[in-house]
């Protein structure tokens, strides 16, 4: 951390006496059966982002604070719609509609009290949040899982330029652009699609993107082509099933091309400046690289991977910028050695949420937690394969090391997977929003 | 109550010690009248497989309430059934993989935790 980052990070706010206004979005009908009314006695929460490492985490807060642990959830949108599955929404089979989930039993089931609005500021000092109507909330720990934001792709730095080659990599209006996009293209067209540098969001999300909007195409644009323009040297992700799907089940459609450079992008003519030429497409979806959630970078928590995510202690997700005790990074925005992901940010939610509870309660976090990351992913519109991996505590490296020393891949790519993905899609939200 | 001393010494031996009651009121998954320590709502609240077992609930939901669900299951029938995925090889088989991520200790938490939720 460089003085500039530790005096923006430590700056006073002038935090003033101005009594909290803060809109809430649902106050639960309280009691639920079984978790006990907040009394705040151990300490209240803040957690900023309501996405899979944010719900869980205020979920298990209070799930395992009891009655001692008071939790304010802050978001700024007023639901989540889910990254994850939401490729199928390019090729018709799921809406936006059907991945949108609200804070609504969050707040009635666990007694978490749910703010919209966007934190702008932190003041580490009097432990509080600012929100961008400069209201003010206090806590006594402070969870961020504010996800992600992306560079600029040269040539795509006006709002213009971004909606024409949308990323579709944050659920929402962009996805339904990509998918009209598609839908759009003329037989024998040809869509590009390009891959940040690891680390990124959903390792394997890319390639299955890839598979997907090929076999789409397949069947509703024939003569079409997907190339892909991978930053990385090779497949970073379910390397065995995406070599299989594109050498096999999309060969003479798919054409990827690793190690790939992409040095400008215009917008309106669409086309590509790259490594290997001009490449003129019918539809650019063009995956900017990423960096943690603004609020993370605009506190100087950035610490880790060159600036661009947190670095945090993975017993309890703490930041280890020095200054920034009681501050918790989850998620998509911190750096570990796990993977930026919906399945495992639920996980490191819960751990963070034992952490926290048991430094509340004077004792200390547990020793040794494990977490997993499991995902499914569409091959084809009806065939899916997977990936999983268990992850434990190393103590010599102070990190999360895979057991067995490398994730897994399904064997196979079938309908069957394809079921189940459905299943435990439907397990994972319930599990983190209900 | 061999598995409640094994339970103990594991406790004892991860450095461990069962936190007292957060919850002055007995939560919904408290039935049994046993008195192995984690049996009352508050004790399962502090149960040292908590954190592990909810390494389980992406899939099988909270406290195990989800798809093909474990919660009051018999601890040996979950620990077995883990032990035994253990020693086939993954395929197909997500819960091969996950299985073999856990030692035969974290496996016993993690079924013992279960099996103290109500079904």
């Amino acid at each position: 951390m460089n003085m500039q980052q530790r005096r923006n990070f430590l700056k006073t706010l002038g935090v003033g006496s101005a009594g909290l206004l803060l809109p809430q979005l649902a106050r639960a009908a309280y009691p639920p059966e079984g978790v006990p009314v907040p009394t705040g006695a151990y300490g209240h929460v803040v957690v900023v982002g309501g996405g899979m490492g944010g719900a869980a985490v205020a979920k298990y807060l209070r799930l395992w604070g009891g009655s001692g642990v008071k939790v304010t959830l802050i978001e700024k949108n007023p639901s989540y719609i889910s990254n994850i599955l939401s490729n199928s929404v390019l090729y018709g089979k799921k809406t936006l509609q059907q991945l949108t989930f609200t804070y609504a039993n969050l707040a009635k089931n666990y007694g978490i009290t749910v703010v919209r609005g966007e934190v702008t500021n932190i003041d580490p000092i009097t432990q509080q949040v600012v929100l961008s109507t400069g209201a003010k909330l206090a806590y006594d720990r402070l969870v961020l899982s504010p996800g992600i934001q992306f560079d600029v792709i040269p040539g795509l730095e006006t709002a213009s330029a971004q909606a024409a080659v949308p990323h579709a990599w944050q659920a929402g209006a962009q996805t339904t652009k990509l998918r009209d996009q598609i839908k759009a293209m003329p037989a024998g067209g040809l869509f590009v699609l390009t891959i940040p540098a690891a680390p990124y969001r959903c390792p394997p999300g890319p390639y299955e993107r890839a598979c997907v909007v090929a076999d789409y195409l397949k069947a509703y644009k024939p003569g079409s082509k997907v190339m892909v323009l991978d930053a990385n040297a090779a497949i970073t992700a379910e390397k065995n099933n995406f070599t299989k799907a594109f050498s096999t089940i999309h060969a003479g459609v798919i054409d990827y091309r690793p190690a790939s450079t992409v040095l400008s992008i215009d917008a309106t003519n669409r086309i590509l400046d790259t490594n290997w030429g001009l490449i003129k497409a019918n539809v650019i979806n063009a995956i900017p690289s990423q960096r943690a959630g603004k609020i993370v970078t605009n506190t100087g928590l950035n610490n880790a991977t060159n600036g661009r995510f947190a670095g945090v202690n993975v017993l309890s997700y703490e930041s280890t910028v020095s200054g920034a005790a009681g501050i918790h990074i989850i998620g998509d925005s911190s750096a570990t050695t796990q993977p930026k992901a919906g399945h495992i940010a639920n996980q490191e939610g819960k751990v963070c949420a034992d952490a926290i509870v048991r430094s509340l309660m004077g004792q200390t976090p547990d020793p040794a937690p494990m977490t997993n990351s499991s995902c499914y992913t569409p091959i084809t519109m009806s065939t899916a394969s997977w990936l999983s991996a268990v992850y434990a505590y190393d103590a010599p490296s102070a990190s999360m090391k895979l057991v067995g020393g490398a994730a897994t891949e399904s064997t196979s790519i079938n309908k069957d997977q394809y079921e189940e993905m459905e299943k435990w899609f439907a397990n994972l939200m319930q599990e983190t929003f209900s | 109550m061999t598995r409640v001393y094994k339970m103990t010494a594991l406790l004892a031996a991860a450095g461990l010690s069962l936190a007292p009651a957060l919850w002055a009121d007995d939560d919904s998954t408290s039935s049994s009248t046993s008195t192995t320590p984690y049996t009352s709502g508050a004790a399962t609240l502090n149960h040292p497989g908590r954190l592990l077992a909810s390494n389980c609930f992406q899939c099988h939901g909270t406290n195990g309430h989800g798809m093909e669900s474990l919660a009051g299951k018999s601890a040996n029938s979950i620990a077995e059934e883990l032990n035994e995925m253990r020693l086939k090889p993954a395929g197909d088989e997500m819960m091969h993989v996950h299985a073999r991520g856990y030692t035969a200790a974290q496996v016993n938490l993690i079924a013992d935790y279960l099996s103290k939720q109500q079904p």
